[in-house]
């Protein structure tokens, strides 16, 4: 029994007979004792180590993002179902691209690539001042808005140039988003997308959603689908799939490869499905002006680098 | 699930603006502690936090209550952590990884607490993820072996294993950041 064996037989626990032996081979072992005394070392000093405490401030901002990442008592419910919806809404998404190609002998395979192009560009940005510590975190990307972010208010956003400021770089925050009560509109402006969608979706799961734009990034595993049919929205033909356990429907444009309505079904007492919501995505779409309106602070220096 | 932590829950899906508070005061400085320790970066971790914090109330839901919230809440931590780190890989301007040295203490003991905790952490930068969480959730956050064999979803002998090489990988890693170890 070499060192190496005898100690991953040790440390892993080994009983019995090779446990044994391999107790023995350390115990004999001048090389294996300095390893483990090593590790008994480092152990040592792991334990020594006091925490990272977090600054008043940061408790503060928890609080304060706790509050309004919670949703009014009455959409909470919508909210989880409108969750679960959006979950599947992303998720299919990247499993179209295999679902289609495997199964689909309607219209070939939906890659991540398409979906992308059919996203455009909008700057989102940032501003000086004392306490405009920008994220690259997605759910909270501009301090100065991010209790009105995360209540939903209207805002609006400029890119501030401060070279003190690592954010102010070339490399913008990742995904934001701003609703208001009926409609939730989505920006996804640091690898050139934006989506638009209306009517319906809460503000939160952006990890599901981020699956729209970047595969890779997403940790939520796509549910099985397959294709069942085809139809037609706004005249245009679309695909239909469905979740292998039937509750979910997409029906996603077989040009522009994006999911155009979403449909929840759920068994009826006499056996029949009955559908329980029907959400419609359009993309691409201007917002009300009146949706986001921001006054900066006092001070700050402002520099509108919206695309014209 | 033991009591407290069951109505704690309870408060959270219920909207209840109080287990909100308690969560993050009970929490908080936990979640912020492990990103530092995950992703390597003080400033970083800030807002990692944050972001846990708001995951978790997104997706309380989703706890089943099959284990100890706050190992349900480190995954959370992971994911987000994780997502962060690719991020950085892939195109991210990297913030100032310098160490972070809080103001000394009266004690030099104290001072040199802080130095060697911000060495730590970026020596366990160095180190393979599998090796860093492990090292991270059982040294560092007070997680059992089995405990750590369970969030991370990998046999317990693996984890035993991968804590050893992983502080033997960190006493290698040391010296590359700062000075010896031996003379803090």
């Amino acid at each position: 029994m070499n060192c190496d064996e005898a100690r991953e037989l040790v440390v892993r626990g080994a009983r019995w007979l090779r446990g044994r032996r391999a107790r023995s081979h350390v115990s004999g072992c001048s090389d294996c004792t300095e390893w483990f005394a090593a590790v008994d070392e480092m152990a040592a000093l792991l334990k020594s180590i006091p925490s990272h405490a977090p600054s008043d401030e940061l408790i503060r901002r928890m609080h304060l993002a706790a509050h309004t990442a919670r949703p009014p008592q009455a959409e909470r419910r919508k909210e989880m179902k409108m969750g679960r919806l959006a979950f599947y809404a992303a998720g299919t998404t990247l499993a179209i691209g295999i679902a289609v190609a495997i199964l689909g002998p309607h219209g070939g395979s939906i890659a991540a690539a398409d979906l992308r192009r059919a996203f455009s560009m909008v700057d989102v940005v940032h501003i000086t001042g004392e306490d405009q510590t920008i994220s690259n975190n997605v759910t909270l990307p501009l301090a100065m808005h991010k209790d009105k972010w995360l209540r939903r208010e209207p805002f609006a956003v400029y890119e501030a140039v401060t070279p003190a400021d690592p954010h102010s770089q070339s490399k913008l925050p990742g995904y934001t988003f701003a609703g208001s009560a009926d409609h939730t509109w989505w920006y996804f402006p640091s690898r050139g997308n934006k989506a638009v969608m209306s009517k319906g979706l809460g503000n939160g799961f952006l990890d599901e959603l981020i699956g729209f734009i970047d595969p890779s990034r997403s940790g939520n595993a796509a549910p099985s689908l397959k294709v069942v049919g085809h139809d037609r929205i706004d005249g245009r033909p679309v695909l239909l799939l469905r979740t292998s356990d039937g509750d979910i429907e997409l029906a996603v444009d077989e040009a522009t490869k994006l999911t155009r309505r979403l449909r929840q079904f759920q068994t009826g007492a006499d056996g029949k499905p009955v559908e329980l919501t029907r959400l419609y995505f359009a993309y691409d779409q201007t917002p009300p002006a009146g949706v986001f309106t921001w006054q900066p602070p006092a001070g700050a220096n402002v520099v509108d680098k919206r695309r014209r | 699930m033991q009591g407290d932590e069951e109505n704690l829950v309870k408060g959270l899906r219920s909207g209840d603006e109080r287990a909100f508070d308690e969560f993050v005061r009970q929490y908080g400085p936990r979640i912020y502690n492990l990103q530092c320790w995950l992703c390597g970066d003080r400033t970083a971790a800030e807002d990692l936090a944050q972001e846990t914090v708001i995951a978790v109330f997104r997706s309380i839901g989703a706890y089943r209550g099959r284990s100890r919230l706050y190992t349900w809440v480190f995954q959370v931590a992971r994911h987000i952590a994780h997502r962060y780190g690719k991020c950085r890989r892939k195109d991210c301007v990297p913030l100032d990884a310098a160490s972070e040295i809080e103001a000394p203490e009266d004690t030099e003991q104290l001072a040199r607490q802080a130095l060697l905790r911000d060495r730590v952490r970026e020596a366990l930068r160095l180190l393979p993820e599998a090796q860093r969480e492990t090292v991270v959730l059982h040294y560092l956050q007070g997680f059992s072996h089995a405990e750590t064999a369970r969030v991370l979803q990998r046999p317990l002998g693996t984890v035993k294993w991968q804590i050893a090489h992983g502080l033997h990988a960190l006493r290698d890693a040391l010296p590359r950041v700062g000075d010896d170890v031996d003379e803090l």
